[in-house]
């Protein structure tokens, strides 16, 4: 088989002079890691904030009307819930309580600090153990802990959690066993524990001493639907039925989440300026070498190169370096990430590394069209020392 | 003998500020197989755009080139660019060789832009390379090569597709005399022996010697055309070295 005129150019040139090549590919490949990084940075930080939230059971999330679609500020209660489990559509709901806690082992070796959620048994929001079984009852005092929980901290099922809590000025300390792993569930940079609904208004912070004093209240309530495909409607309808509250849907409460855009902006634009940079670097690299190759250039056209060969040639190199480059850089990744310790919060989506890859590889022939118009601009008549 | 190129009243003219500047006016001439010749002239005399428009590089203001039985003129770009590739043979005075390809790489570099590398091609190139004294420089990049050596390379790439023309363009530009008369002689046989049709442009009167015909050109126009041996030797005007001395 022949090797085409095009492949063999741009393969003898790359191979002549490797070294500057594999210099550029490097550069690509030190845009990648970052590219790739800043996009798992993002991913795992934003999981930090919304974990819980987009792994709920149900479809529609409920807040109070004048909560902003924030989680803590918003108060709903019982005759509100019932109220939403009566409108039409809705298969079944389920009440969440939050509160921000600091925990401990039995022994008090260490604090971290948490989100504890309270949870009704066998309704959405109840996180389904991968490890262990599910809460037994209303008030046992028993818990579920986030992977992240366990993973930090060591704890395990059948050890004793400690939850420190302050009530009414004073810290109390409530001693949990856990039943229950479950996957990681982030919310508010925090990982995240489950109680049942009664027990975690038994150990909340709060500022009131005595419980009889206060009624039941939670934060939202998760809506699980008869049919999942009319989300608006149904919100609509529960909005229309129940006062003063807010229906969304879960994707739209995270992003409500207090920094959640501003974050998840600030990272893209990061991306889009390395990106940039990416583009500028191989552009520039391939414009030095075209300006460097004009009279090379001239010659093979004077010669009978046709235009074709010429900008197929450099479109060759300029993917093999790119691509090269990427592929270093998307191994030098998985290495960097694998060797960082859990607390950074790096996630790796299969989707976006795929996305971030793609447009990686599309910044090298990006950068590179303007070497190629030049390159074909160039007359063979330079070859002879003329010009038109 | 068959014709290979036929210039009929070619005429150039720029326009510069405003001013036309005839850089060649009516020239003709005709070219026949197995003729190797010489366009001599002082630098500005118009012989490289002589060049350039039989090669079909640059088009004539009026006149035409008529080459293998092509009438240039009747070409768009595509068909000039594989008239070139096909049927004419390079040398030039700078950027000869392409500079990551060894001396036979870029003498096979021709067989590859036709479409035709193969082991005979190989074959032919590596004796062309023989025959020229670069046996043992045919994996040599341009880098490593002298001068000369550059130029016989680059005089068995524009032959070893064995094209109609073989123009070469100031090939003795950057080599010293003695070099040069070399270079010149080893073109000249090979041009012979091959039975193709050459054009060398210098100004180099000394190199007349080793060509069967000289046209010399002042400001754009033949001033004197001969193929006269004794005129030929007046115009070279020079003492060959002794090695060269039976070369005609």
């Amino acid at each position: 088989m022949i090797t085409p005129i095009w492949l063999y150019l741009a393969s003898k040139e790359m191979w002549r002079n490797w070294g500057r090549f594999l210099l550029v590919s490097l550069v690509v490949a030190l845009i990648t890691l970052l590219v790739v990084f800043l996009a798992g940075l993002a991913e795992g930080l934003s999981l930090s904030n919304k974990e819980f939230l987009s792994k709920l059971e149900g479809e529609l999330v409920v807040f109070q009307e004048q909560a902003n679609l924030s989680l803590p500020s918003s108060q709903l209660d019982n005759e509100t819930k019932r109220k939403i489990q009566r409108v039409s559509g809705v298969a079944d709901v389920g009440a969440v309580g939050f509160s921000s806690v600091f925990i401990t082992n039995d022994g008090n070796d260490w604090e971290k600090s948490v989100s504890l959620f309270g949870v009704e048994l066998g309704k959405p929001g109840e996180p389904a153990p991968l490890e262990g079984r599910r809460l037994s009852g209303a008030r046992a005092k028993e818990v579920i802990i986030g992977g992240h929980v366990a993973l930090s901290t060591g704890l395990n099922i059948g050890d004793t959690l400690v939850v420190k809590s302050t009530q009414a000025g004073e810290e109390e300390l409530h001693s949990l066993e856990i039943v229950g792993i479950a996957d990681g569930q982030q919310f508010f940079f925090q990982p995240s524990i489950f109680v049942p609904i009664q027990t975690w208004d038994l150990i909340r912070p709060t500022p009131i001493v005595d419980n009889s004093q206060r009624s039941m209240t939670y934060n939202i309530v998760n809506v699980k639907m008869v049919n999942s495909s009319n989300e608006v409607d149904l919100a609509q309808i529960i909005q229309q039925e129940v006062q003063d509250i807010e229906v969304t849907d879960r994707q739209t409460a995270y992003e409500a989440v207090p920094g959640y855009q501003d974050q998840q902006r600030t990272f893209n634009t990061q991306q889009g300026f390395t990106l940039l940079i990416g583009i500028l670097v191989v552009g520039g690299f391939f414009q030095i070498q075209t300006l460097q190759k004009v009279g090379q250039v001239g010659m093979l056209k004077a010669l009978g190169t046709p235009n074709i060969v010429v900008s197929l040639t450099t479109t060759t190199q300029i993917f093999i370096t790119n691509s090269l480059g990427v592929i270093i850089g998307a191994f030098a990744t998985v290495l960097l990430a694998s060797t960082l310790p859990p607390s950074i919060p790096i996630v790796f989506v299969g989707q976006q590394v795929a996305i971030s890859l793609v447009t990686l590889l599309l910044i090298g022939p990006l950068g590179g069209l303007v070497s190629i118009r030049y390159l074909t601009k160039v007359e063979p008549l330079t070859a002879l020392g003329l010009s038109s | 003998m068959k014709t290979v190129l036929t210039a009929e009243s070619l005429r150039k003219q720029y326009a510069v500020d405003g001013d036309i500047i005839t850089a060649v006016s009516n020239i003709s001439f005709e070219l026949r197989v197995g003729e190797f010749i010489a366009i001599v002239g002082p630098s500005g005399s118009g012989k490289t755009t002589l060049l350039a428009m039989i090669a079909g590089l640059l088009t004539p203001t009026s006149g035409r080139v008529i080459l293998a039985g092509n009438d240039l003129s009747l070409l768009n770009d595509k068909q000039l660019t594989a008239l070139r590739r096909q049927r004419i043979g390079f040398t030039f005075q700078a950027h000869n060789l392409v500079p990551f390809l060894d001396a036979q790489q870029n003498v096979e570099l021709m067989l590859r832009l036709n479409g035709r590398p193969s082991k005979d091609g190989r074959v032919r190139a590596k004796d062309l390379l023989n025959s020229l004294g670069l046996g043992d420089r045919l994996n040599n990049l341009p880098s490593q090569l002298s001068a000369g050596q550059r130029q016989r390379v680059a005089i068995a790439r524009s032959l070893i597709h064995e094209p109609d023309l073989v123009l070469a363009d100031e090939p003795t530009a950057s080599l010293d005399t003695s070099l040069a008369y070399q270079v010149v002689k080893t073109f000249a046989d090979l041009i012979h022996k091959q039975k193709r049709a050459g054009i060398m442009v210098t100004h180099d009167l000394r190199m007349c010697r080793f060509v069967d015909r000289v046209i010399q050109i002042v400001d754009g126009q033949i001033i004197q055309s001969t193929s006269d041996c004794s005129e030929l030797e007046a115009l070279a005007n020079v003492e060959l070295p002794d090695n060269l001395s039976e070369s005609r």
